[in-house]
């Protein structure tokens, strides 16, 4: 099926990164080509060509041009797109709302997609110093708590429906976090200390667009697992 | 010009808080400048950004806003001119945004490292990650923006406003790191935008002596080996 203005992604089913941006598409009613990447074997020439410095997916093409890096292209969609689907994901008029917005968007990429990360620290290490990191991790979720409460909303947009640019960045934690807990082994805050995050988890859940941007929990825990024993083995010390 | 007060926190070798002071000074605003102690931060610091505890944070009417490029980001929105730093097109936009966080993520990331390397393979693989990164920003210089001295054409836009800050520090990198910057034969376009650069009276009023920079960077060095 022909993509909107030739609109592509280049994506992986089991990439947070990617899968949020799907959602930001989906939120906004585009119709794309989705072409999955067999990165464990071979990358297509269109995304070796497409994104020559990085060569990682998630990459947008739209009208034959390449938009990388996934928080990048989501603001790109809503530039371009800003009134269509739920509407603009960034506040519109609010210069400091909208620094706010890519503040909190870059401290979950910092707090739970980085190898420096807390998360990540205390998933591959054991004993004293992986309590310590996931003592820290948890500290991070209730300052994510925080922000939330201050937000006055179900969803980090300050929204009881729709979804926005925080809500994208994170969407990817509520499948996620049991992977955190079965397989990093790690204990997370429960709903008596962070209760507006739990109420947000499952708002995402049950939304139709990220039920169909993430992968099904089972084949994610399953993939995970696998792949969890090759990078502790590559970063533990 | 003045939209209200405005304070910048801040450390005089940052390199993420010279881009706080490039966009300000670029767009002629006035700001009071408060110089951090990192090993004893102020409480207004701390305060402004109880998450990192970081500089640079610029205050703007009492409201602070945290990390360097977001900063950058809000001041071109305040103060759109002059000197525009943003493109309108969305893609230049988008484009000008990759190359300022391949900033963060390959630049700094690889200069951070080998001025803290502990053994010679460190050094070596930190200083081969940066001679890769600063080659592929004389790629794109060339690329983006042919035959002309910025990523913004004739004038600095966001990528050049947020790569900028490394100039000063290649002194540091060759001293402490043994890094040497390959000459304009072999990047040309490189050696371009920092002369470029290093031009625009701007950018100028707030980038530290180059020496002084390096000397820094030997503190930081004999730190990092001091607690290895």
């Amino acid at each position: 099926r022909m993509g909107e203005e030739g609109l592509k992604l280049l994506t992986f089913w089991s990439s947070p990164f990617a899968c949020r941006v799907r959602l930001a598409l989906d939120l906004k009613g585009l119709h794309y080509d989705l072409q999955e990447e067999d990165l464990f074997n071979a990358k297509s020439a269109l995304l070796l060509e497409s994104n020559p410095v990085h060569k990682k997916i998630p990459v947008l093409i739209h009208n034959g041009k390449a938009i990388c890096e996934s928080m990048n292209i989501v603001e790109y969609v809503d530039e371009v797109w800003p009134d269509r689907g739920t509407g603009f994901l960034l506040p519109r008029d609010d210069a400091f709302a909208r620094a706010t917005a890519r503040f909190w968007a870059d401290f979950v990429d910092k707090k739970f997609l980085s190898l420096t990360a807390a998360s990540f620290k205390a998933a591959i290490s054991s004993g004293e110093e992986k309590e310590r990191a996931n003592d820290e991790m948890i500290q991070d979720m209730v300052a994510l708590e925080r922000f939330l409460e201050s937000q006055g909303g179900v969803f980090f947009s300050g929204s009881n429906t729709s979804m926005g640019f925080v809500d994208i960045a994170a969407s990817f934690l509520p499948w996620w976090l049991p992977t955190y807990t079965e397989i990093g082994r790690l204990r997370v805050p429960g709903p008596d200390t962070c209760p507006l995050l739990h109420r947000w988890i499952a708002a995402v859940k049950d939304s139709p667009e990220a039920k169909a941007a993430f992968p099904d929990q089972q084949e994610l825990l399953d993939f995970t697992k696998v792949r969890f024993e090759e990078v502790k083995k590559r970063f533990a010390q | 010009m003045s939209k209200g007060s405005v304070k910048v926190l801040s450390f005089w070798s940052s390199m993420f808080g010279l881009r706080v002071h490039y966009a300000l000074d670029l767009k002629g605003v006035s700001y009071e400048y408060q110089e951090e102690n990192l090993f004893n931060k102020s409480k207004e610091l701390l305060e402004a950004n109880p998450i990192y505890a970081k500089i640079p944070v610029l205050i703007h009417n009492g409201k602070p806003i945290c990390e360097s490029l977001i900063i950058v980001d809000y001041i071109d929105s305040v103060w759109p001119n002059p000197h525009k730093l943003l493109p309108e097109d969305p893609y230049k936009k988008a484009v000008a945004r990759f190359w300022a966080d391949f900033g963060d993520k390959k630049v700094y990331d690889a200069g951070s490292r080998l001025i803290r390397a502990t053994t010679e393979e460190e050094r070596k693989k930190a200083s081969e990650d940066l001679k890769w990164a600063l080659m592929k920003i004389d790629e794109a210089l060339g690329t983006i923006a042919p035959r002309k001295p910025f990523f913004g054409g004739d004038s600095m836009n966001f990528a050049d406003v947020a790569l900028a800050p490394f100039i000063c520090w290649f002194k540091g990198y060759q001293k402490v790191g043994g890094f040497v910057l390959p000459g304009p034969e072999e990047w040309p376009n490189l050696h371009k935008w920092v002369t470029a650069v290093k031009s625009v009276e701007a950018i100028r009023k707030s980038t530290p002596s180059e020496d002084k920079v390096a000397e820094f960077a030997e503190v930081i060095r004999k730190r990092a080996i001091g607690s290895a």
